[in-house]
């Protein structure tokens, strides 16, 4: 099976482009379809339903960050530092006030420097290069474990200095917020080891799948991009 | 409206599987942690230049978010059909929070310091059993 | 049950030669019996599944309906208490909503979709199965809601703070918020795929402009339903936590503000209006041509206008709040939007008109039906408008006045839609006709019952009846209407089971007496009426070739010198045949049906006790990587044919590589 690599992968791509693809030869041919995505628009199905999804995340976040910015400034969207001396005996702290900026901005450029080795990811699986992929998946995805880490970190601490899930309205709405894209951060490495199994599975790796998963890497770099300034820089 | 040959893959595939190069995307990399960088240190940037601050961190947000997605999500050497429908879910998401935190009178930065606010001090709506859908509002908030 | 064409045991044959996959069991082979519906991911048999749960909770919905009828029917109801009363009109319009009108319109486009533009299946087959699913188990765990505890009592749009612990102490609003987020989900992965399907998978010269208007509609729908699904599940999980963790987001009290739930819900729930009535309308612009023997008229207006309304439909939410105090300013700008929105709707009713006009009518009942929504949207469209002016509106807001108006383009607009659809392809489901003898008692049946029940409405929100009120005193002057009203909607009852009639009779005379229908019953336009009835699995022998709008019909007709249509072939002759052998159709698998059921377990356990949440999580994630592995086609799904192969590489390659295509089509959401 070593001898005719292209073919294989003009049926690989033609299964990846549509799964309930039987299409008769001929008339399509003269349709312009591209070579192996048999697609009106040559982008496979997996792809574009990425986008579709990734457009409808938007909303999402969106919605979460409105939250957020509706209820910072609430009156009452206080906490008293050291609760536990005894309830309002602290000093009362805006949120904003607990911020750890250089902290955060590590984590900030640790996510970033994931979305670099992923591209690389994806460059190494287009060009079949296996050993180079699986280190780059494996990097992207300990950077997204640092960043979680990071993030428990920050949780534990401010729940320390008293700002509980329920402290008030703005905390509810940060945390919500900030688990929610922590919660996509962990799935996206959930995926990036799938990856990297099937990788150990296959003789030729899952390139679409990688690319597909790099996108969804990046959209949660991305809103990681908006929360970090609307969040956390802007005073 | 556009027909079938109109949108397929002339955008997609003319340039499409040949990605930048690996040096591309170093200088990118290293251009959004510049970028980067340069958020971080509006940290220490002195009080008076607040207002400066928070519009250059939207600008460099805007153009962070918009470099990742065009090298690193390829947008910018993808088909034209995913772009927009990136670009639509990101308009419309823009489109109607931003309605809503302005319809709203609770817009959130509506000239009242809530530090200096400390609760209680103003006219808070009732006890909580009281369905009181209104707090207090700047103005116009009448029916 | 072979109500799809099976597969020929030839065809069949190759037996589950178990090559060692990546740790499965053997996959579902069966064609007919419970397992082929259960393991289905055959796009039409998923939509006759979509069909026939949404008519279960109909009468789900329906029964609900008419005990709040039965109770208002006097002044002084005893019937329901006043607690029960708020749960039953809650999961009334749940019900209605998101378990009946939604998938009925879920049912129709996914069985019509791949026909109308020529593909043999949707985008991703076990996703749409998982959608089924998933929507048939939200469903159910909402309702199980009856029997732990109490259904939901703060209305469709559950405001706050009427939402929170302290006003609905039980757990029905619990129920719905997790109800809905499954449901959700259904509605997502569907909608995705649909949109898929029509921008990928249409036939060769099927272009943008060549699509039916219902192919167009339903796509609008997806798009709505993609952009605004994802405001409505951050409102329910804001919701959510509030209840289960003790945040405070929509408690005034403690700095939280109801309004958000408000924006939240709306911003949803006014495309959500659009999500339900758009299908209808490319229903109908499917039946009036067809019955008018005229093509559809201004077909690229009909087209912008649906693409207009979905525009628009998102930036109209907050006329429903006009009277929550938003501002001046809010309340006249949105009312203004609002007002533009009437535009593209008039449109598509000057349309249908004017196709209408000059056209040789056939009152088929389908056509009764379709005529019938022009009518009643048009009524419940123009007491909308009503709405629209804000000072009109603080008087009619919360009284019986809105019930009267959504009720007439939801159940004259939508259902209607959805009815004279089923009467219109019930030959492409079944292979067979409905009684049209039956079918017109059906109709009028429904329009005078619908009318009975929803035009007194009017009156009595304008003499000041507020909706949702448990029960009202003689003397108020609402005696009469209420009477009507409940005459009214035992009258749609009736229809109800005159149609249910209609369906065993013609089933049964079908038995006795089997008559083929014929590719093309009604001498339609579209491309599904180019295929056998019942639709055979693979739906076309050949991908067709289009060349233009109606392509179909100019296959049978031509022009003579007036343009008059002349009849130049058969439609059996240039039907295809559903003959062909050895099309490579998707396999069914367990898992769509195996990963929904994880998530009501999920919500059993976050209510509940979290045991069960860790074992629904378990059922997710095992079914999840079992979907990953799994080959979306099965090896020996092959069959040798015109459409000869390459074999797959004999490793697990090829197929890793497909699959792992879906992986984040499973996880992610």
């Amino acid at each position: 099976m070593t001898d005719v690599v292209t073919a294989e992968e003009a049926e690989d791509t033609a299964q990846l482009g549509g799964v309930a693809e039987p299409h008769t030869p001929g008339p399509e041919d003269s349709h312009g379809i591209h070579s192996g995505h048999h697609t009106n628009t040559g982008i496979s199905n997996e792809k574009l339903a990425m986008w579709l999804f990734l457009g409808s995340e938007c909303l999402l976040f969106g919605g979460l960050i409105s939250t957020y910015l509706l209820y910072k400034n609430r009156p009452g969207a206080l906490i008293f530092k050291d609760a536990s001396e005894g309830a309002r005996a602290g000093s009362p702290v805006r949120i904003s006030e607990l911020f750890d900026i250089p902290f955060t901005s590590v984590s900030s450029f640790v996510l970033l420097a994931s979305s670099l080795t992923m591209v690389f990811a994806v460059t190494a699986a287009a060009r079949n290069e296996q050993s180079r992929l699986r280190l780059w998946l494996g990097a992207t995805a300990g950077l997204g474990a640092v960043f979680i880490g990071g993030q428990v970190y920050e949780f534990t601490t401010f729940v320390r200095e008293g700002l509980g899930y329920t402290s008030n309205v703005s905390s509810s709405a940060f945390y919500t917020l900030t688990g929610f894209h922590g919660v996509h951060v962990t799935l996206g490495i959930l995926m990036l080891l799938s990856c990297l199994a099937l990788t150990y599975r296959a003789r030729r790796p899952p390139a679409e799948a990688i690319e597909i998963v790099g996108l969804y890497w990046h959209f949660v770099d991305v809103i990681w991009i908006v929360i970090f300034t609307v969040i956390y820089l802007i005073p | 409206m556009t027909s079938v040959t109109a949108d397929s893959p002339t955008v997609g595939h003319g340039e499409g599987h040949g990605h930048p190069s690996d040096i591309t995307y170093w200088k990118v990399g290293l251009f959004l942690a510049a970028v980067t960088g340069l958020e971080v240190s509006t940290y220490w940037w002195p009080e008076s230049a607040r207002r400066v601050a928070g519009v250059a961190l939207i600008i460099m947000m805007v153009v962070k978010f918009v470099t990742v997605a065009a090298y690193f999500m390829h947008l910018r050497f993808d088909a034209l059909i995913l772009r927009r429908v990136f670009v639509f879910g990101i308009v419309i998401a823009l489109a109607v929070y931003i309605g809503t935190l302005t319809s709203s009178v609770y817009w959130w930065n509506s000239g009242v310091d809530p530090v200096v606010d400390v609760p209680r001090a103003k006219p808070v709506p009732p006890a909580p059993p009281e369905p009181a859908p209104v707090a207090p509002a700047s103005g116009g908030g009448g029916h | 049950m072979a109500l799809i064409e099976a597969r020929t045991p030839a065809e069949l044959s190759p037996p589950p030669q178990q090559t060692k996959q990546l740790g499965i069991f053997a996959r579902p082979v069966e064609t007919t019996g419970w397992k082929s519906w259960l393991f289905t991911v055959d796009h039409k048999k998923v939509g006759i599944l979509y069909g026939v749960a949404s008519m279960f909770f109909f009468v789900v919905g329906g029964s609900e309906a008419l005990l709040i009828r039965t109770q208002l029917a006097r002044p002084g109801g005893k019937l329901l208490s006043a607690a029960l009363y708020n749960q039953v009109f809650t999961m009334h319009g749940i019900t209605l909503v998101f378990l009946v009108v939604m998938p009925m319109m879920a049912a129709l486009a996914n069985f019509l979709l791949p026909l109308q533009i020529g593909a043999r299946d949707v985008a991703f087959p076990r996703l749409n199965a998982f959608s089924f699913w998933c929507y048939l188990f939200g469903g159910l765990f909402l309702n199980s809601a009856w029997f732990l505890g109490g259904g939901a009592d703060g209305g469709w749009f559950n405001y706050a703070p009427n939402s929170s612990v302290t006003f609905s102490p039980g757990h029905g609003i619990d129920f719905y918020a997790l109800g809905l987020l499954i449901a959700g989900i259904a509605s997502t992965v569907s909608a995705v795929n649909l949109i898929i399907t029509v921008i990928n998978m249409r036939a060769p010269g099927m272009t943008w402009m060549r699509l039916p208007v219902f192919t167009w509609m339903t796509l609008v729908t997806q798009f709505l339903l993609v952009f605004s699904l994802p405001v409505i599940t951050v409102a329910l999980f804001l919701l959510m936590f509030d209840r289960l963790f003790g945040s405070n987001f929509f408690n005034a009290s403690l700095g939280g503000d109801p309004l958000l739930w408000q924006h939240l819900f709306w911003i949803f729930g006014h495309p959500e209006v659009y999500i339900m009535i758009l299908p209808a309308f490319g229903i109908t612009s499917e039946l009036i041509p067809t019955f008018s023997r005229k093509p559809i008229f201004g077909y690229p207006f009909m087209v912008a206008s649906g693409i207009a309304i979905g525009f628009m439909g998102f930036g109209v939410w907050a006329h429903h709040m006009f009277a929550s105090g938003m501002g001046p300013v809010a309340v006249t700008a949105f009312s203004v939007s609002t007002m533009f929105i009437a535009v593209p709707t008039g449109v598509k009713i000057l349309n249908w008109l004017a196709t209408v006009y000059g056209g040789r009518l056939r009152m088929t009942t389908s056509m009764c039906f379709a005529l019938g929504l022009v009518s009643m949207f048009t009524i419940g469209g123009l007491s909308g408008v009503t709405h629209a002016l804000a000072p009109a509106d603080t008087q009619q807001t919360d009284t019986y006045y809105i019930v009267a108006h959504f009720h007439y383009v939801l159940f004259g607009g939508s259902i209607f839609g959805v009815l004279g659809g089923y009467y219109f392809w019930w030959p492409k489901f079944f292979g067979h006709m409905l009684d049209e003898k039956i079918g017109k008692w059906h109709f009028w049946l429904t329009l005078i019952g619908m009318n009975l029940t929803f035009g007194p409405m009017h009156m009595l929100g304008l003499q000041g009846m507020s909706r949702r009120i448990f029960s009202y005193s003689d003397g108020q002057g609402f005696d009469l209407w209420n009477l009507v009203a409940t005459i009214g909607a035992f009258t749609i009852a009736v229809s109800l089971l005159v149609f249910f009639y209609n369906c065993w009779v013609s089933y049964r005379r079908h038995k006795a007496n089997p008559q083929d229908p014929g590719p093309d019953p009604w001498d339609a336009r579209s491309l599904e009426w180019s295929v056998p009835s019942p639709v055979p699995e693979h739906n076309f022998d050949e991908i067709p070739q289009i060349e233009e709008f109606d392509d179909f019909w100019h296959r049978k007709y031509g022009h003579d010198e007036n343009g008059r249509p002349v009849k130049i072939a058969d439609a059996a002759d240039v039907a295809q045949k559903g003959d062909a052998t050895g099309v490579h159709l998707p396999s069914p698998s367990y898992w769509p049906i195996v990963l929904a059921a994880g998530l009501p377990f999920i919500a059993y356990g976050l209510i509940f006790n979290l045991v069960w949440a860790a074992i629904g999580a378990l059922l997710v994630i095992v079914s999840i990587w079992g979907w990953v592995i799994e080959p979306s086609t099965a090896p020996h799904a092959e069959h040798p044919g015109e459409q000869q192969h390459e074999p797959e590489p004999e490793g697990d390659g090829g197929e890793t590589a497909t699959t792992a295509g879906e992986l984040e089509e499973a996880t992610v959401d």
